[in-house]
């Protein structure tokens, strides 16, 4: 998938003192790509633009035509044709914006696979060591449970389930803590 | 339990399902009951025509060849509706004729080349999808199915134009309606005179049982003749003619009244705008605005005959299953054109109007004496117009036309050989209302799309499939 | 964030916004001209014309507002992305004993 940001280096000197100081040059570096960010083109490929722009342009194109030949017509039959012809060119319209839009969606899974992908990895897990071996939390509103030191529900409100909890509320396990 | 979770939420999806079904069983039965056609009586018969000729005119001249006379008539329309399925209507402006019409066929026919059919005229037949023909300041329709047949010519708009109409229907209770009926809204004869607001009308319903009710009507809501001096005599004539003979008893002998006084007796009306009701001239008093009284005939004809105008009237005639509309005809002779070695002497032209015919031969089977029922007549003539409800007697009518003065030929059959024209949905309410509820179908698809889209934005895009 | 950053930002729901004013309209126009007469062969161009278009644009509208959204999903995943990778960088940096973090 698209990869238009990447991701900044740090130099190990200028942390070596043990807080979180960031270079300039790497401070610099974020701005420029959360400016690359807020503008990003989204999670489309240029084929999936293609289409959805390419399918509109075809669509309005069907319904000038049809419109426009229907509006000289005075033979209902030859009418019924060209409003078929309109309702076929919407409808193309419609499967390339709806394929467009699925497309963005399933790029947009994948993003979110990822980034909890790259959660796991950045704050290892010490289940095996943890006091709280075996337990699970979760936040009001969440769709699934969490392990205590899940950086997804850090800093938030968390609420101890127990296994008859997580069976009646039905909330699946989080992908990044596997909990 | 998760089981339990999923089971909440294909029970949900069920309960949907079972309320979307059920809404779409409620809504095919309503649809089923709107769009099934009437029931009709039960071993009955039917066999229904109307007619309606606008102007019938004929011109003659010595110096047409073998003396013919040239006659036109328009705008015309017809209708033809049998209980066997036969369907057909046709409409025309101007109408040359069934020869003349199916003349291109069948010349197409002997000679093998394709000539064009006559343009001002359409006709459709049962299974044909309804037709129309629009030329600038005439629209032709024409529409058969099974349970109506019906026809339209209008030549310049609704508003000041002329139109012939011809229906029949299948009624709900099993009756036909067979109705055929002209409108002027203004009719100029050069500067002899103007005729405003001409009605034609002649209907006939018959009901389950074979019961006829004819209906006719001649109105003409102004003349305007120049010139024209009205005296109003100053007291009633003695006998009172009956305008329309009572079925089965022949023509009644007029009655019989003492002379009375007319109101404004012996006042002379100049230039009145004279109105005409089933056979008699009615007129505006002054000082009575909005009332119509009935006037003599004489000096009406009288008037005409000073501007070269012969006027005849022909009362409604009534046949075994319909009836005849009323009918006046205006007869005038233009002068001769200066020598020429063309056209030469006097040109004598009639102009009828009205003559509408309808009828409906319905019969009405009785299984229990195994004896068809005939269609039993109830005739009525009018309906009078309210507005020409004489206050004094009814005077003495027209002098009626000979039957030669006009010419009323019902039942024009459609031509096979006519190539069908382009069609176009008829005029009629129930077509123009599928159509508009078409376009509100797709506006409600187009809101539900938007509805829903939004909906989904409230939920969340990720939200159904994460 | 000024007026034409915001305007490029959103470019998307305000092009959704007007696609749907411009449907409503044209289909209210549609109807009026449907209602108007009541010869078919009339009516027939507004609904290809004027009913299909304001579906047309409808749709559109929509679309364009969920790709909006999605847009802006995709823009917290990726600051998120970008927020985790740094953390994770910078751990990496604090502990130098080699613990490989990604």
């Amino acid at each position: 998938m698209t990869t238009a940001v990447r991701e900044p280096r740090a130099r190990r000197a200028e942390t070596r003192a043990g807080t979180a100081r960031v270079p300039a040059y790497v401070l610099a570096s974020q701005r420029r790509t959360r400016r690359a960010v807020l503008r990003g083109e989204g999670p489309w490929r240029r084929p999936d633009r293609l289409i959805a722009v390419g399918g509109c342009l075809l669509g309005l194109a069907g319904l000038v035509v049809c419109s426009w030949a229907a509006a000289g017509e005075v033979d209902l039959s030859t009418q019924l044709r060209w409003l078929l012809g309109g309702i076929v060119s919407v409808a193309v319209s419609s499967l390339c914006l709806a394929y467009s839009l699925m497309s963005g969606l399933r790029t947009l899974r994948i993003e979110v696979a990822r980034v909890l992908g790259t959660v796991q990895p950045a704050w290892p897990t010490t289940r095996a060591g943890a006091a709280g071996s075996g337990r699970a939390v979760t936040v009001t509103g969440m769709r699934r449970h969490h392990h205590p030191d899940c950086p997804l529900v850090a800093g938030k409100q968390v609420r101890e389930l127990t296994a008859a909890d997580i069976a009646d509320e039905g909330l699946r396990p989080c992908g990044a803590c596997a909990s | 339990m998760i089981g339990r979770h999923h089971a909440r939420r294909r029970g949900s999806w069920r309960g949907a399902a079972i309320r979307v079904g059920a809404a779409v069983i409620a809504l095919g039965a309503g649809a089923a009951l709107v769009l099934a056609p009437p029931a009709r009586a039960a071993d009955s018969s039917f066999d229904a025509t109307a007619s309606a000729y606008g102007i019938n005119d004929g011109i003659s001249n010595p110096s047409f060849p073998l003396n013919l006379v040239l006659t036109g008539s328009g705008p015309v329309s017809s209708a033809h509706l049998t209980s066997l399925g036969g369907s057909d209507a046709f409409a025309s402006f101007p109408y040359p004729g069934d020869t003349m019409v199916g003349a291109p066929g069948l010349a197409s026919g002997l000679f093998g080349v394709s000539f064009p059919n006559y343009p001002l005229y359409v006709a459709t037949s049962a299974g044909d999808q309804p037709r129309s023909v629009d030329y600038p300041g005439i629209a032709l329709d024409s529409r058969s199915d099974g349970l109506v047949s019906e026809s339209r010519a209008l030549v310049g708009s609704d508003v000041s134009g002329f139109e012939s109409t011809s229906r029949i229907a299948v009624d709900s209770d099993g009756g036909v309606t067979s109705q055929a009926g002209t409108v002027f809204k203004t009719l100029q004869f050069g500067d002899v005179f103007t005729l405003s607001g001409v009605r034609s009308l002649a209907k006939v319903v018959a009901d389950g049982t074979g019961a006829l009710t004819r209906t006719s009507e001649l109105s003409i809501g102004a003349i305007n003749v120049p010139g024209l001096r009205l005296v109003i005599p100053k007291q009633t004539p003695g006998t009172i003619p009956l305008p329309v003979p009572v079925p089965g008893l022949g023509q009644v002998p007029p009655l019989k009244f003492p002379p009375m006084p007319i109101p404004q007796g012996g006042q002379t009306l100049e230039a009145p705008s004279i109105g005409f009701t089933n056979g008699v001239f009615t007129a505006a008093l002054p000082g009575q605005q909005g009332k119509q009284y009935a006037v003599p005939s004489e000096p009406v004809l009288k008037a005409f005959a000073e501007h070269g105008m012969q006027v005849t009237f022909q009362q409604a005639v009534q046949t075994k299953n319909g009836v005849v509309a009323p009918a006046i005809t205006f007869a005038t002779d233009f002068p001769a054109p200066p020598d020429n070695p063309y056209y030469n002497g006097v040109t004598h032209a009639t102009y009828t109007l009205g003559g509408s015919f309808a009828e409906v031969a319905y019969n009405a089977f009785h299984p229990s004496d195994g004896v068809a029922a005939g269609p039993a007549g109830i005739a009525t003539n009018g309906p009078v117009d309210s507005a020409a409800a004489p206050v004094a007697p009814v005077v003495p009518g027209l002098p009626p036309a000979t039957a030669a003065a006009v010419n009323l030929t019902p039942g024009q059959t459609m031509r096979d050989t006519v190539q069908p024209a382009n069609f176009v949905a008829v005029r009629s309410p129930s077509l123009a209302a599928d159509t508009q509820n078409l376009y509100l179908a797709v506006a409600a698809v187009a809101i539900i799309v938007f509805v829903a889209g939004t909906g989904l934005r409230r939920l969340g895009v990720l939200r159904p499939w994460m | 964030m000024d007026v034409m950053t915001a305007l490029r930002t959103h470019w998307d729901r305000l092009a959704a916004i007007a696609s749907v004013i411009v449907g409503l309209v044209s289909l209210l126009l549609g109807y009026i001209g449907v209602s108007g007469t009541e010869y078919v062969v009339k009516q027939m161009p507004y609904i290809i014309a004027n009913g299909l278009f304001g579906l047309f644009m409808l749709g559109l509208g929509t679309a364009l507002w969920l790709s909006a959204d999605l847009r802006d999903e995709w823009r917290e995943l990726r600051a998120l992305r970008i927020a985790v990778n740094e953390h994770g960088i910078a751990a990496r940096t604090a502990d130098a004993e080699g613990h490989p973090t990604r």
